[in-house]
């Protein structure tokens, strides 16, 4: 590093460029990333069997005329050739329109302004539960004797727990029989508990099985010893010194969890009775509501990318030395 | 609770012991130890690894660990009984009446945060001042031990810092509440020579304050410079004890004269090389080779330009320089490893390395890359960590060429070559002490009978006794063999010993070059004249030579 400097840096431009560079790859890829969710989505749906026409005209309990599925194949182009469809539909996405849907014939936006906020909230609720479960078990018991090797073990039986068992299982205690919980609807911040707790202690075993091991790690490194010799208690250098260098393999983790959850809320909602996209995606791909599908499914793709961009940030805010260019 | 006065604040450590228990009863760390600091004065505790240096180190401020069992007939500070201080009086004693320097700045700070908030921590932790009188103190104390601009280096990172900057503010972080004692814990070993002759000002500086300090170091020259007393220390036990000056002059014991003799400082030069080595042609020629890459930061530099040598059959060619002088990229690019910009390497009669528009092709070099082979610094690093170490021999034996059916016998051959048991083949690499995984290593490299060994920092890692051994398996080898080594080494003591010509490295370019004895005895280029004469002021010293600023 201490090599003379060859080309000299600009300040400002060279740094403005460089950051611009660096927003345009992040949208790029983005973009990518939108791209192959939806053709994926097209091909899986045209691929499975099943017939768009009948969800449009009012599922298998309607019995259309052979004309009346003529005239809608026409309506909707689901007569050209595949290509083509591909193509409108591609098109069609390009320009934000994310269509009607077939078997709630409202636009598709509308379905997601009102069945994402209940997911949302639930994931975010899941995910900040996953988390204060982690901490306070690594915090309180990592090096602390037998208790840090119980709570690793608690830890890695919550870990291993399927959701929906886990969902089933505290809707009959909590719920039925101790009736602290309304077992089912999306009213209040009560309902939130159960359906959250589901989700959250597994993720709450997996981040705290990889946040104590980094921890673990941490607690060794020289610059504790350091702290403690210059009189500090052993709270603050929990809180202070070893924590933050054990965050960074459970943000990597939520990245990846936050997209995971909606995938698991499908089972939770129905459990739960929750309104919710996780539910609704599970209709919609039944049914074979193509626009509604696609636009859930690009939803998800959506949050996904700003999840990573969220953990990104937080990766340069808890280490500073992954900040490139340095100033 | 209040203060004690400076000049009572004496630590008499008597009869002090601390064992661990082990899966077989307790196992010792420290035996019987006694000693007493006072402020203005230095004591020093001297030993190889697993001496119980340190451990007698954490165990005076109370942070031997939860398992520690510690007896003393009498540990006491400025009056205070030591050995029954509840946690929380131990707490307000660290940093207070007893602060601690770390080896390796960069870990033993906290690489995440400025290292201004670190100091302004030692502050806080007791109590010290608001946030702004405790800003300006950090100010004051990074100007204290010689950090210009505080300002700036007070909102820098650990890792922003250089090796010698980073090592005052850990100092200035461990005198943040003025304490009357200060350990050091091997407070130089991983910087630079003419850095550790700065630190080592620093302590004296401190000490001259009226500041007593505790020196804990495997090297028996370094401290001499600066203690009033010496402890040596081996296998947890005090094998002697005295005053600096006769410890120097007259030890009594000899591992204590061993470890004197064992610096590579002390070592005879290397004889002059035979004059038909000279006209031996080259086995390999380096010319002009340059590199630019690309640092975390994207800007680019040039780490090495227009570097040029050649390399004679059984001659050791030493690389020398600071750490970011550009030796390992010069490695690199004659392993092959990283293509230069500019410049082209021959080795064995073919081109090795070009640049242009037809660079040699790795498959072209495939051919030769057995007959050069390489030496780590951290020779655990550079093995499969569930390989044993047969296995770690017999991958190396047939990158050579020889028939799997030879490697039992070659194998056993190998160790012994090394001296080591035959027994170690199947141990695994972690389960070996340091001078063990470094014969390993060397072993791994002449299993492929290499016409070159690149040894990039051998023995930079290892006690000064075992460096010894490891340096003389090396020379021997060479002399067995007539292998050529290109040495890099940041200790001048070592190249001396082993080398016959030497490059000295800095900024990326070769300042001088030329015999090792001409070079190092007579220096024309001013960098070289520095590092000679930073390496004069370390090593162990004639008993005559004058200790700084001697009180």
């Amino acid at each position: 590093m201490t090599g003379p400097i060859v080309s000299p840096e600009r300040p400002a431009r060279g740094r403005i460029c460089l950051l611009a560079r660096r927003a345009a790859l992040r949208v790029g890829g983005g973009v990518l990333v939108l791209f192959a969710a939806a053709t994926l989505t097209f091909a899986a749906l045209h691929l499975t069997p099943g017939d768009p026409v009948t969800a449009i005209l009012g599922g298998p309990s309607a019995d259309p005329t052979p004309e009346t599925i003529a005239a809608a194949r026409r309506e909707y182009g689901l007569d050209r050739p595949l290509p083509v469809q591909y193509g409108l539909y591609i098109a069609r996405l390009a320009q934000g329109n994310l269509g009607q849907s077939f078997s709630q014939h409202m636009p598709v936006l509308a379905v997601l302004r009102t069945q994402a906020p209940p997911t949302l909230e639930l994931m975010l609720a899941a995910l900040a539960l996953a988390w204060i479960l982690a901490l306070a078990s690594v915090l309180l018991t990592a090096r602390r004797g037998p208790a840090g090797a119980v709570a690793s073990v608690i830890e890695t039986i919550g870990a291993g727990l399927p959701q929906f068992w886990l969902g089933i299982l505290l809707l009959w205690a909590l719920a039925f029989e101790l009736r602290l919980f309304p077992p089912a609807g999306n009213a209040g911040p009560l309902s939130l508990v159960l359906p959250a707790l589901s989700l959250a202690i597994p993720l709450g075993g997996f981040i705290a099985q990889v946040t104590r091991e980094s921890f673990d790690l941490a607690l060794d490194q020289p610059f504790i010893l350091s702290a403690r010799a210059r009189g500090l208690g052993d709270r603050a250098v929990r809180l202070r010194h070893a924590l933050r260098h054990a965050l960074l393999p459970g943000i990597s983790l939520s990245a990846w969890a936050i997209g995971a959850l909606v995938g698991n809320a499908v089972p939770i909602e129905t459990i739960f009775s929750r309104k919710g996209l996780g539910r609704e995606l599970f209709l919609a791909v039944a049914t074979h509501d193509m626009p509604l599908v696609t636009g859930i499914v690009l939803f998800i793709a959506v949050i996904y990318i700003l999840a990573g961009l969220a953990a990104d940030t937080l990766y340069v805010l808890v280490d500073p030395r992954m900040k490139a260019p340095r100033s | 609770m209040t203060v004690p006065p400076r000049d009572d604040a004496t630590l008499v450590v008597e009869r002090l012991s601390v064992a661990f228990p082990g899966r077989g009863g307790d196992e010792v760390a420290v035996r019987d130890i006694s000693f007493t600091l006072r402020p203005g004065r230095v004591v020093a505790l001297v030993g190889e690894s697993g001496s119980g240096k340190s451990v007698t180190a954490r165990t005076l401020i109370g942070l031997a660990g939860p398992n520690a069992r510690i007896s003393a007939s009498r540990l006491s500070l400025g009056g205070r009984d030591l050995l029954s201080l509840p946690p929380r009086a131990w707490r307000d004693l660290r940093g207070r009446d007893i602060g601690m320097v770390l080896q390796d700045a960069l870990v033993a700070l906290d690489p995440l945060r400025p290292v201004g908030h670190e100091i302004a921590e030692a502050l806080a932790a007791h109590g010290w001042g608001t946030r702004d009188s405790r800003r300006r103190r950090v100010q004051d104390l990074l100007g204290q031990v010689g950090i210009p601009d505080p300002a700036l280096r007070a909102r820098q990172r650990s890792d922003e810092l250089s090796g010698g900057l980073r090592q005052r503010a850990l100092i200035a972080s461990a005198i943040a509440m003025d304490p009357p004692l200060l350990i050091a814990d091997e407070p130089t070993t991983a910087l630079d020579p003419s850095v550790q002759a700065q630190i080592l000002d620093l302590l004296a500086t401190l000490r001259d304050r009226g500041t007593g300090l505790l020196i804990i170091s495997h090297d028996l020259g370094f401290v001499a410079r600066l203690a009033d007393e010496i402890v040596v220390l081996r296998h947890g036990g005090v094998v002697e004890q005295g005053d600096t000056r006769r410890i120097l002059a007259h030890p009594d014991h000899p591992y204590t004269r061993a470890l004197l003799d064992a610096a590579p400082g002390r070592q005879p030069r290397r004889p002059a090389p035979p004059a038909t080595g000279d006209r031996a042609p080259p086995l390999l020629t380096a010319h002009g080779l340059s590199i630019t890459m690309r640092g975390p930061d994207h800007v680019d530099r040039r780490i090495v330009e227009d570097v040029g040598f050649a390399l004679h059959p059984g001659r050791t060619l030493g690389l020398i320089g600071e750490s970011g002088s550009g030796k390992t990229t010069t490695a690199r690019m004659v392993m092959g490893f990283a293509r230069p910009d500019s410049g082209d390497i021959a080795f064995l009669d073919a081109p090795w390395v070009t640049t242009g528009r037809h660079p040699v092709a790795e498959r072209e070099r495939r051919a030769r890359r057995h007959a050069m082979a390489m030496i780590y610094q951290d020779p655990l690093g550079s093995f499969d960590p569930r390989w044993t170490v047969r296995e770690i021999l017999s991958d190396a034996l047939t990158a050579g060429g020889q028939p799997g059916t030879t490697h039992d016998h070659a194998i056993t051959a190998l160790l012994e070559r090394v001296r080591l048991p035959a027994a170690l083949a199947g141990r695994l690499p972690r389960t070996l002490s340091g001078g063990q995984r470094q014969r390993v290593a060397i072993a791994r490299a002449v299993a492929v009978r290499p016409a070159v060994i690149v040894c990039d920092e051998p023995v930079s890692a290892l006690d000064v006794s075992v460096q010894a051994q490891v340096l003389g398996l090396l020379d021997e080898l060479q002399r067995d063999l007539g292998v050529a080594y290109l040495f890099i080494s940041h200790d001048l003591g070592v190249i001396r010993q082993m080398c016959d010509d030497v490059l000295v490295m800095r900024h990326g370019r070769i300042v001088e070059a030329g015999p090792a004895g001409e070079v190092l005895s007579a220096p024309r280029h001013p960098f070289t004249r520095t590092l000679v004469a930073a390496a004069d002021h370390l090593s162990a010293l004639p008993p005559s030579a004058p200790r700084i600023g001697a009180s």
